[in-house]
């Protein structure tokens, strides 16, 4: 049986993170869902359902904080943040954002693998 | 008569004087506090201004560089696999710049509070310097119930004496425990050697601990080590009857700013 891939929607304002990170993920085998702003992310997740979030926390209209509230996803849905600050503040932020993660960028793409793998066995799970 | 009269007058005169000389004195004495805030408040701001810099510019070309070379990697590795180890040790490289990059933001970015208590900041504050020396830090208050703004200080002057100390430490350690008392937020910061701080950012502390009515000060120890002790009021103004000069707080950091 095939494995259904992943659809990740990916919230990063700076083109080339966006476009290498996307080519990243779709070489890995998920399906992404490519977004640079709040607004274009919301835009995206009302036509189409998504398994992850993979969002930068400053975007150019809001923050990945904010995008999280916005978006009222199921609580089945694996959102990870990303941001250029590692400091334990904004990780603290992201969890009661409701992130499950919060990678330091540049995200290390072997800790990405692990965290997409666990999403997609809960999702299989369920 | 007329003596005591003129004596009552000189002394009317006298009083009258010293009233005057003790308002111009309090005004200067709050001009100049106000000064040295704003100065202080134009570093930080120009501190965070380069750190923001960073992260839009060289920070995030470098993470899109670092994805890019594990794109690459895998599709060389059907190639060559000698190939594939090579952008592997570029990755490796990539990773160690963008590392560096990353704790020179968090220096030059003005420590915040961002809702957390000084305690978690504190720790944070410590992790970070432990990339370069050995740094401790403990506190046995679990709660902080300081203003802010007292917080927000104390943990600047922490962030300033650590970074530097971390500079010039040279393979030795640094050990920072929190006490607060029923009025004082009072932060010890035991280096392992002598002089951890040049003399003018010493000065610096001082000052900047002074105008929030409280104290910076260096002290030996015997042997090699010295113990940087940071004192400053919970509540300011407390310290002078609550007679503080009206100072503008630092603007705070805004949480829908870029990050």
């Amino acid at each position: 049986m095939t494995e259904q891939p992943l659809r990740v929607l990916v919230v990063e304002d700076h083109q080339d993170t966006l476009h290498y990170l996307s080519l990243y993920l779709e070489q890995s085998g998920h399906a992404v869902l490519p977004a640079r702003t709040v607004r274009q992310a919301v835009e995206v997740v009302a036509k189409s359902e998504c398994d992850v979030v993979l969002s930068d926390i400053a975007l150019g209209d809001g923050t990945g904080w904010e995008l999280l509230n916005l978006l009222h996803l199921p609580g089945s849905v694996y959102a990870i943040a990303m941001s250029g600050f590692g400091t334990i503040a904004d990780a603290h932020r992201s969890k009661l954002a409701g992130y499950r993660h919060h990678l330091v960028k540049p995200i290390d793409p072997d800790q990405l693998d692990q965290l997409l793998e666990e999403a997609r066995r809960e999702r299989d799970e369920r | 008569m007329s003596g005591a009269r003129a004596f009552e007058g000189a002394e009317a005169e006298l009083r009258a004087q010293i009233a005057e000389l003790t308002r111009e004195l309090e005004s200067e004495r709050a001009a100049r506090q106000a000064r040295e805030r704003a100065l202080l408040e134009a570093v930080d701001s120009e501190q965070q201004r380069l750190a923001q810099l960073l992260h839009d510019t060289s920070s995030q070309s470098l993470s899109a560089a670092r994805i890019y070379a594990r794109v690459t990697r895998d599709v060389v590795h059907r190639i060559s696999p000698e190939a594939a180890t090579a952008v592997m040790r570029l990755e490796q490289v990539l990773q160690t710049a963008a590392d560096e990059l990353q704790a020179l933001m968090r220096w030059l970015r003005p420590a915040r509070l961002d809702g957390l208590e000084l305690i978690a900041a504190l720790e944070d504050l410590s992790q970070l310097a432990s990339r370069t020396m050995p740094c401790e830090f403990r506190c046995p208050a679990t709660t902080i119930d300081a203003d802010v703004e007292s917080q927000a200080e104390l943990l600047r002057i922490a962030q300033l004496a650590l970074h530097t100390s971390m500079r010039r430490s040279s393979g030795q350690t640094m050990a920072c425990v929190l006490q607060v008392d029923a009025r004082h937020l009072v932060l010890e910061m035991r280096a392992s050697w002598q002089r951890p701080l040049p003399g003018d950012l010493e000065e610096l502390l001082a000052e900047r601990a002074r105008v929030m009515d409280g104290s910076f000060t260096v002290q030996d120890e015997r042997g090699p080590g010295c113990t940087l002790t940071c004192r400053l009021p919970k509540r300011r103004g407390a310290e002078r009857g609550g007679q503080s000069a009206p100072i503008r707080a630092a603007a705070p950091y805004s949480s829908t700013g870029r990050r």
